[in-house]
């Protein structure tokens, strides 16, 4: 199995399910109806194998599911000395630099701080008495404990120890059709995740063992599992036993890990990364400040109720509108002398229809939103208008012809590109993928040559959350090893400068640049936050503008017709050696733009693929307006939530292909709840189609 | 002569569970009808008709009776809907942790649509639709709830022509000898519309006494892992078949259930789960009885982290207790059930089902089923019904009498044993519900004695074996359900190897007691039961939990075995933790 990334519109999260995991580095489809990164991440884990808990049910021990080492291959390289980087002004790091410049007004905005900076010597960040100062003091007294006992104990010293415990509460209130289909169920879940590190941060048991080709299976416990002893609330000795456990666990774990690692660096060939496997960091201390956002149940019980009628259509099969609410807050301790306390809440507004067309092609829709309290989502108006258009578009959509394969010019909406960024640049420069031996590592000797043309600079910024007014959903103050967010710079005027690092270094870097991202439970590894494209003013122009290069580059190509996409669902791409570097994208409106000056007809069932390199090549030119795509990515640290940005691009040449059909067929009976007038148009024909074969 | 006593039966259940309405069939007054129907005189038929759920899937399959069907393909000859509604409250805590409340509110809904006839149908083991179970409003919204039934309907029926061309075709390939049909017809279906009851439960007494008993544990250090939860599930259930089948009723389930684990001196996992479960909050036992138990659960826990490794043994066995309805579950129960094999099924055989009549058990024992039992000794049962999930009104079925293979527990699937259902279906399997296991000669205490000291002497020992549980994690979950969909039975086998005890000591004659560990079950063999050598008189019920999600009681006598063989698990286990609990500091 490939390891697989994908990157997915918070529609897939909301409405599909996971139906396979594959270890860490094969994320293979849908991702979790919880969404929320909480359960969204570890139900996998009681649901992998599918039938995990149903065989072991006799056998509680086994109840934590094995990780699945990768498949991959080892390829075993040349040792290779860090290349030379281009230096660039301080400017680089300054919010007035060149890069901001080259973004449009009103971009970049920073987050409003309701951080205590508490970094004052010798003064308790948490001296006030609350839940969360017991718990730190919980964490801490395991932490002194448990690495004070453990540092010399085994073969291989302790050199590091970090827990990260998360506080989740998740409420998903759901209809269909005018009728709630789920209860808000205030759902309380607590996940721990252990970072123990046996060696020294040259080389330590997290190693990826390439004679077992496996990554480092993660430390971790959640509350809801049947027989876990992690307390969903509180803290002092129910919690303390539970940490106890699952250190001892995470020890042993290392310690054979650790010999096994050694042992295999001795028969096998030497790795072509020679960077280590950590660094460490001065302590960081910081304290978000706990707060309660009113979120009125009741109320949004009724409008989702109310909303969920729009959908109900006799030509719509399935539809749902739901309101998430997610609050969460990550404690992390460690031996650093890290004590970071950060509450993320967030806020999920979707709704989705589907439909069957004559052929048995499902077609599914969706709006969503996300934002940090629900009193910032946009207005019941706009809600309105928004799920009547995606009725509208169904529509036209379920006539639309199919696609046919094509390559030729096209333009990418700002959100279309944004996910294009995400999936043929992005993927690419987190750092553990051209570290891994079994990755392709496109761009580990790229630094400091042009990847893509000179006119695009891209950055990935979780200090911000929001671009032009719109919130962007990869904010964050501190990762998930407890370094503090920041800017990094990928790529400068098309030229690669630099990776998304986690505390594990690579080659020629060797600190984090706050990027060591991971849902509760994984192991963080370096991942996009807010990843955000950027075209130099000389080659932004208007959409109309976009719009009349594409229809001379398609005259010059001898085409009838290029494309546009408008909106996309999300996409994925395999990074590993093995797999074909390749990248799919998975658009939801696409319309053919003629050249003879027909109007635009829409088309369904598209897929956008190709290769990465050869695709960011044949960028022609940007638009002025940025497009943002909130979603979730999925990758060998779980599902996170993540932002892209991006101008719309117009490429030269991109391909498209047909999506696979469903085959199923439209409802015998008409629905029963369609007023008589109603039911017999879509059902006739769909009686008389059938009936004709 | 028997469908007569289907019908007395199905008339006393339905009188039993208070309905009003006639049992047998009548033709529902549906939504659409309401209007023009003005002289509503039964109570329960104005319950029933604003029963939004009960229209709205009567609805449905009348429509899908009437003009469900594609092209060539039949109409269904049969449709049914069975819809339920869960609501579950679990609070969890453990060494005194705040506790943690959890709620789940949900409706589900599993289609049977049925083509073909009664001899050969579309089914496939014994269902039309691999119990697809689909999410459907919570809300006693009609338009939303029917619109969710059509589309459920209109995939199984699909599916219902795609198994039935399958099943034609490779009924004229296979050579299968003395075909039985595919389904018995009900002559006189049920109809009883028992009130919809609300889930009780006093939250903030159970949040305290969850949280007090679970700290209870904190007296034993060398129990590492340990937690108590208590479930209260109100299940609300709606019938309605084509044949005329209407039911509603509630079915109520509080458990409290806590587990212990810890390691023996070398790192041996010990563990062990129990559960207290009733139909009501009221017969749970009180705090104190609750403390009493999970005191002496943990003691008994911590006896046996600290025993020491048992050797191989073969001997006599004393079970006792939750020990004695684990082994006739685990062992005998599956080949009580379903006494026939599935076509194009070759995995599933009963070695019991053309032996009725031979002796299983000694002659003065007998097992009988009766899932409408509703109370032992005053205490209610849970596992049971009032019907199957065919809608079929549970009877009370004599499987051994005087130690002879008499009957099995049949859904109405047909057997060469029996061709009528005698209220026993699961997933439309015939399947054991309330089991009591009785014997007309118990032996009293200094008979028992006598025999454990005469078969122990035989044996050469000085001590025999006393199993005192045997693990069973019970979930307590319900299925199907949104979360657990789908089923497996445990495959009646002649040799069945039960799952490790949990709970054993050697019983010295002298008097002595000494906890063991570390045994593993040989197989047993069904001809072990027949070597019973007394049984007492301690008959209880005990809950038990197959493979097939759903725990009920099982009432039992502790009883002796000549010999039963035990090997040793493996020696090979994490060592103990190189940190001590913080139970453990001052």
């Amino acid at each position: 199995m490939d390891p697989l990334v994908e990157i997915f519109a918070l529609k897939n999260l909301v409405s599909l399910a996971v139906t396979a995991f594959i270890g860490f580095g094969g994320i293979a489809a849908w991702a979790d109806s919880g969404l929320h990164i909480a359960e969204g991440s570890l139900r996998w884990r009681e649901s992998v194998p599918p039938d995990h808990l149903r065989y072991a049910k006799r056998k509680w021990a086994q109840e934590r599911a094995a990780e699945t080492p990768s498949d991959a291959k080892d390829s075993n390289g040349v040792p290779s000395q860090p290349p030379e980087l281009p230096t660039f002004g301080d400017k680089d790091e300054s919010p007035q630099g060149i890069l901001y410049d080259a973004l449009p007004p009103g971009l970049r905005k920073k987050k409003p701080s309701i951080k205590r900076e508490l970094l004052q010597q010798g003064k308790d960040p948490f001296e006030n008495s609350t839940p969360e100062k017991s718990i730190m003091e919980t964490l801490e007294t395991e932490l002194k404990r448990n690495f004070e006992k453990l540092k010399n104990a085994g073969t291989a010293p302790l050199y590091f120890l970090a827990y990260r415990l998360y506080d989740t509460q998740y409420t998903k209130i759901g209809a269909t059709n005018g009728a709630l289909v789920e209860r808000p169920s205030d759902r309380v879940n607590r996940i721990l995740s252990i970072d123990l590190r046996v060696g020294s941060p040259k080389l330590d048991n997290t190693h990826f063992l390439r004679s077992d080709h496996s990554r480092s299976p993660a430390n971790w416990d959640q509350s809801k599992t049947k027989n876990s002893i992690l307390p969903a609330l509180g803290a002092d000795i129910p919690l303390r036993e539970a940490i106890w456990l699952r250190t001892d666990e995470a020890f042993k774990r290392a310690q054979s890990r650790f010999q096994s690692i050694l042992a295999s660096k001795d028969v096998l060939a030497a790795e072509e990364d020679q960077s280590g496997d950590f660094s460490l960091q001065p302590a960081q201390v910081y304290d978000s400040g706990i707060k309660t956002i009113p979120f009125d149940k009741k109320a949004w019980e009724e409008k989702v109720k109310e909303w969920s009628k729009i959908f109900n259509q006799p030509w719509i099969q399935d539809s749902e509108v739901s309101m998430g609410s997610y609050p969460s807050i990550r404690y992390i301790v460690d031996t650093d002398g890290s004590r970071i306390v950060e509450q993320s809440d967030y806020y999920v507004m979707f709704g989705f229809a589907s439909t069957l067309t004559d052929d048995g092609m499902k077609l599914t829709l969706t709006d969503y939103e996300v934002h940090e309290t629900p009193d910032k989502l946009s207005s019941d108006e706009e809600r309105v208008k928004r799920f009547k258009k995606l009725v509208d578009n169904l529509k036209e959509l379920r006539t639309a012809p199919p696609a046919e394969s094509f390559v030729g010019p096209a333009i990418l909406s700002g959100r279309a590109a944004a996910v294009f960024f995400h999936e043929t640049f992005g993927h690419r420069i987190e750092a553990v993928h051209e570290k891994s031996e079994v990755e392709g590592k496109t761009f580990a000797k790229k630094v400091g040559t042009l990847v893509m043309p000179s006119f695009i600079t891209v950055v990935d910024d979780p200090t911000i959350s929001e671009i032009n007014g719109e919130f962007i959903n990869g904010h964050y103050e501190y990762d998930d090893e407890g370094v503090k967010a920041q800017k990094a710079v990928l790529a400068k005027n098309g030229i690669l400068t630099g990776f998304l690092m986690s505390r594990t270094p690579l080659q020629g870097f060797d600190k984090s640049n706050g990027h060591g991202r991971g849902a509760p439970g994984w192991n963080p590894i370096g991942r996009q936050a807010n990843l955000i494209v950027s075209v130099d003013k000389k080659h932004q122009f208007s959409d109309q503008a976009l719009r009349a290069m594409l229809i001379k580059e398609a005259k010059r190509q001898k085409k009838t017709y290029g494309l546009y996409f408008d909106s996309i669902s999300g996409g994925f791409t395999g990074t590993s050696s093995r797999s074909e570097q390749t990248y799919t994208i998975t658009p939801l409106l696409v319309y053919k733009v003629f050249v003879d000056g027909r109007p635009d007809e829409m088309i369904r069932g598209a897929q956008l693929v190709g290769t990465p390199l050869a695709a960011l090549e044949k960028i022609i030119a940007g638009g002025d307006t940025i497009g943002v795509f909130n979603g979730s990515c999925g990758r060998e640290s779980g599902h996170i939530r993540n932002c892209d940005a991006s101008p719309a691009m117009l490429l030269q040449s991109i391909e498209i292909k047909r999506s696979a059909k469903t085959f199923e067929k439209k409802p015998i009976l008409p629905d029963p709840a369609a007023p008589p007038e109603a039911v017999t148009a879509p059902n006739s024909v769909s009686n008389k189609n059938e009936g004709g074969k | 002569m028997r469908s007569g006593k289907v019908t007395s039966i199905a008339i006393a259940l339905t009188l039993l569970l208070g309905s009003t309405y006639g049992a047998v069939a009548e033709p529902v007054a549906t939504q659409e009808q309401v209007a023009s129907t003005k002289d509503q005189k039964a109570t329960t038929q104005t319950q029933q008709e604003s029963d939004v759920m009960l229209n709205a899937l009567t609805d449905e399959m009348k429509r899908s009776m009437s003009s469900l069907k594609y092209e060539q393909h039949p109409l269904p000859y049969f449709v049914s809907y069975w819809a339920k509604e869960l609501d579950e409250t679990t609070i969890t805590s453990n060494l005194g942790s705040e506790a943690d409340v959890d709620y789940t509110r949900n409706r589900c809904l599993l289609p049977t649509v049925r083509i073909g006839n009664y001899d050969l149908d579309s089914t496939m083991n014994g269902t039309s639709d691999q119990r697809a179970v689909t999410q459907i409003p919570l809300d006693d919204d009609y338009t939303a709830i029917r619109k969710a039934i059509w589309l459920a309907t209109d995939k199984t029926y699909k599916f219902s022509i795609r198994t039935f061309e399958w099943k034609k075709a490779y009924l004229r390939s296979v050579h299968i000898p003395n075909r039985l049909p595919d389904l018995v017809k009900v002559d006189h279906p049920t109809v009883s519309i028992a009130p919809k009851l609300d889930l009780k439960l006093d939250e903030s007494r159970w949040r305290t006494d969850v949280q007090k008993l679970s700290e209870l544990f904190k007296k034993y250090p060398t129990i590492q892992a340990s937690k108590v939860t208590i479930t209260a599930r109100m299940v609300t259930n709606w019938f309605v078949s084509s044949e005329g089948t209407r039911l509603r009723y509630s079915t109520p389930v509080y458990a409290v259930r806590f587990f212990a684990s810890g390691q023996a001196s070398d790192g041996m996992r010990i563990s062990d789960y129990d559960v207290v479960a009733s139909r009501s909050g009221a017969d749970l036992p009180s705090y104190s009885e609750l403390e009493e138990k999970i005191k002496r659960f943990a003691e008994q826990t911590a006896n046996m982290i600290a025993a020491s490794q048992s050797k191989e043994y073969a001997g006599p066995v004393l079970l006792k207790g939750q020990a004695a309805a684990e082994f006739f579950s685990q062992v005998l129960s599956p080949t009580l059930g379903l006494a026939e094999e599935y076509a194009g099924n070759e995995n599933w055989h009963n070695p019991l089902k053309n032996v009725a009549g031979r002796r299983l058990l000694p002659e003065h024992m007998s097992i009988s089923d009766n899932p409408a039992k509703g109370t032992f000794d005053g205490k209610s049962l849970i596992g049971g019904y009032e019907f199957d999930d065919e809608g079929v009104p549970a009877e009370k079925v004599e499987l051994i009498v005087n130690g002879k293979l008499n009957d099995f527990c049949q859904s109405r699937l047909p057997t060469h044993h029996s061709k009528r259902s005698n209220g026993h279906s699961m997933g439309g399997h015939g399947v054991v519900s309330i089991l009591e296991v009785s014997t007309n000669k118990p032996a009293s205490e200094s008979e028992f004695k006598d025999k454990i000291a005469a078969l122990a002497k035989e044996a050469g020992l000085d001590y025999v074996l006393v199993i005192e549980k045997i693990n069973d994690d019970y979930q307590m979950g319900e299925c199907p359900s949104l979360e657990n969909t789908t089923r497996r039975f445990d495959t009646p086998s002649y040799t069945a190897r039960p799952s490790d005890p949990t709970v054993a000591y050697r019983q010295y004659l002298d008097g002595r007691k000494e906890y063991v560990r570390g045994l593993e079950f040989n197989s047993v063999n069904l001809r072990s039961f027949r070597d019973i050598q007394a049984v007492a008189s301690d008959a209880a019920p005990y809950v038990v939990e197959p493979n097939d999600y759903t725990a009920r009681h099982l009432i039992i006598p502790s009883f002796l075995i000549g010999e039963l063989d035990f090997r040793i698990k493996k020696p090979e286990h994490s060592t103990l933790p190189d940190v001590a609990s913080p139970l453990l500091e001052k």
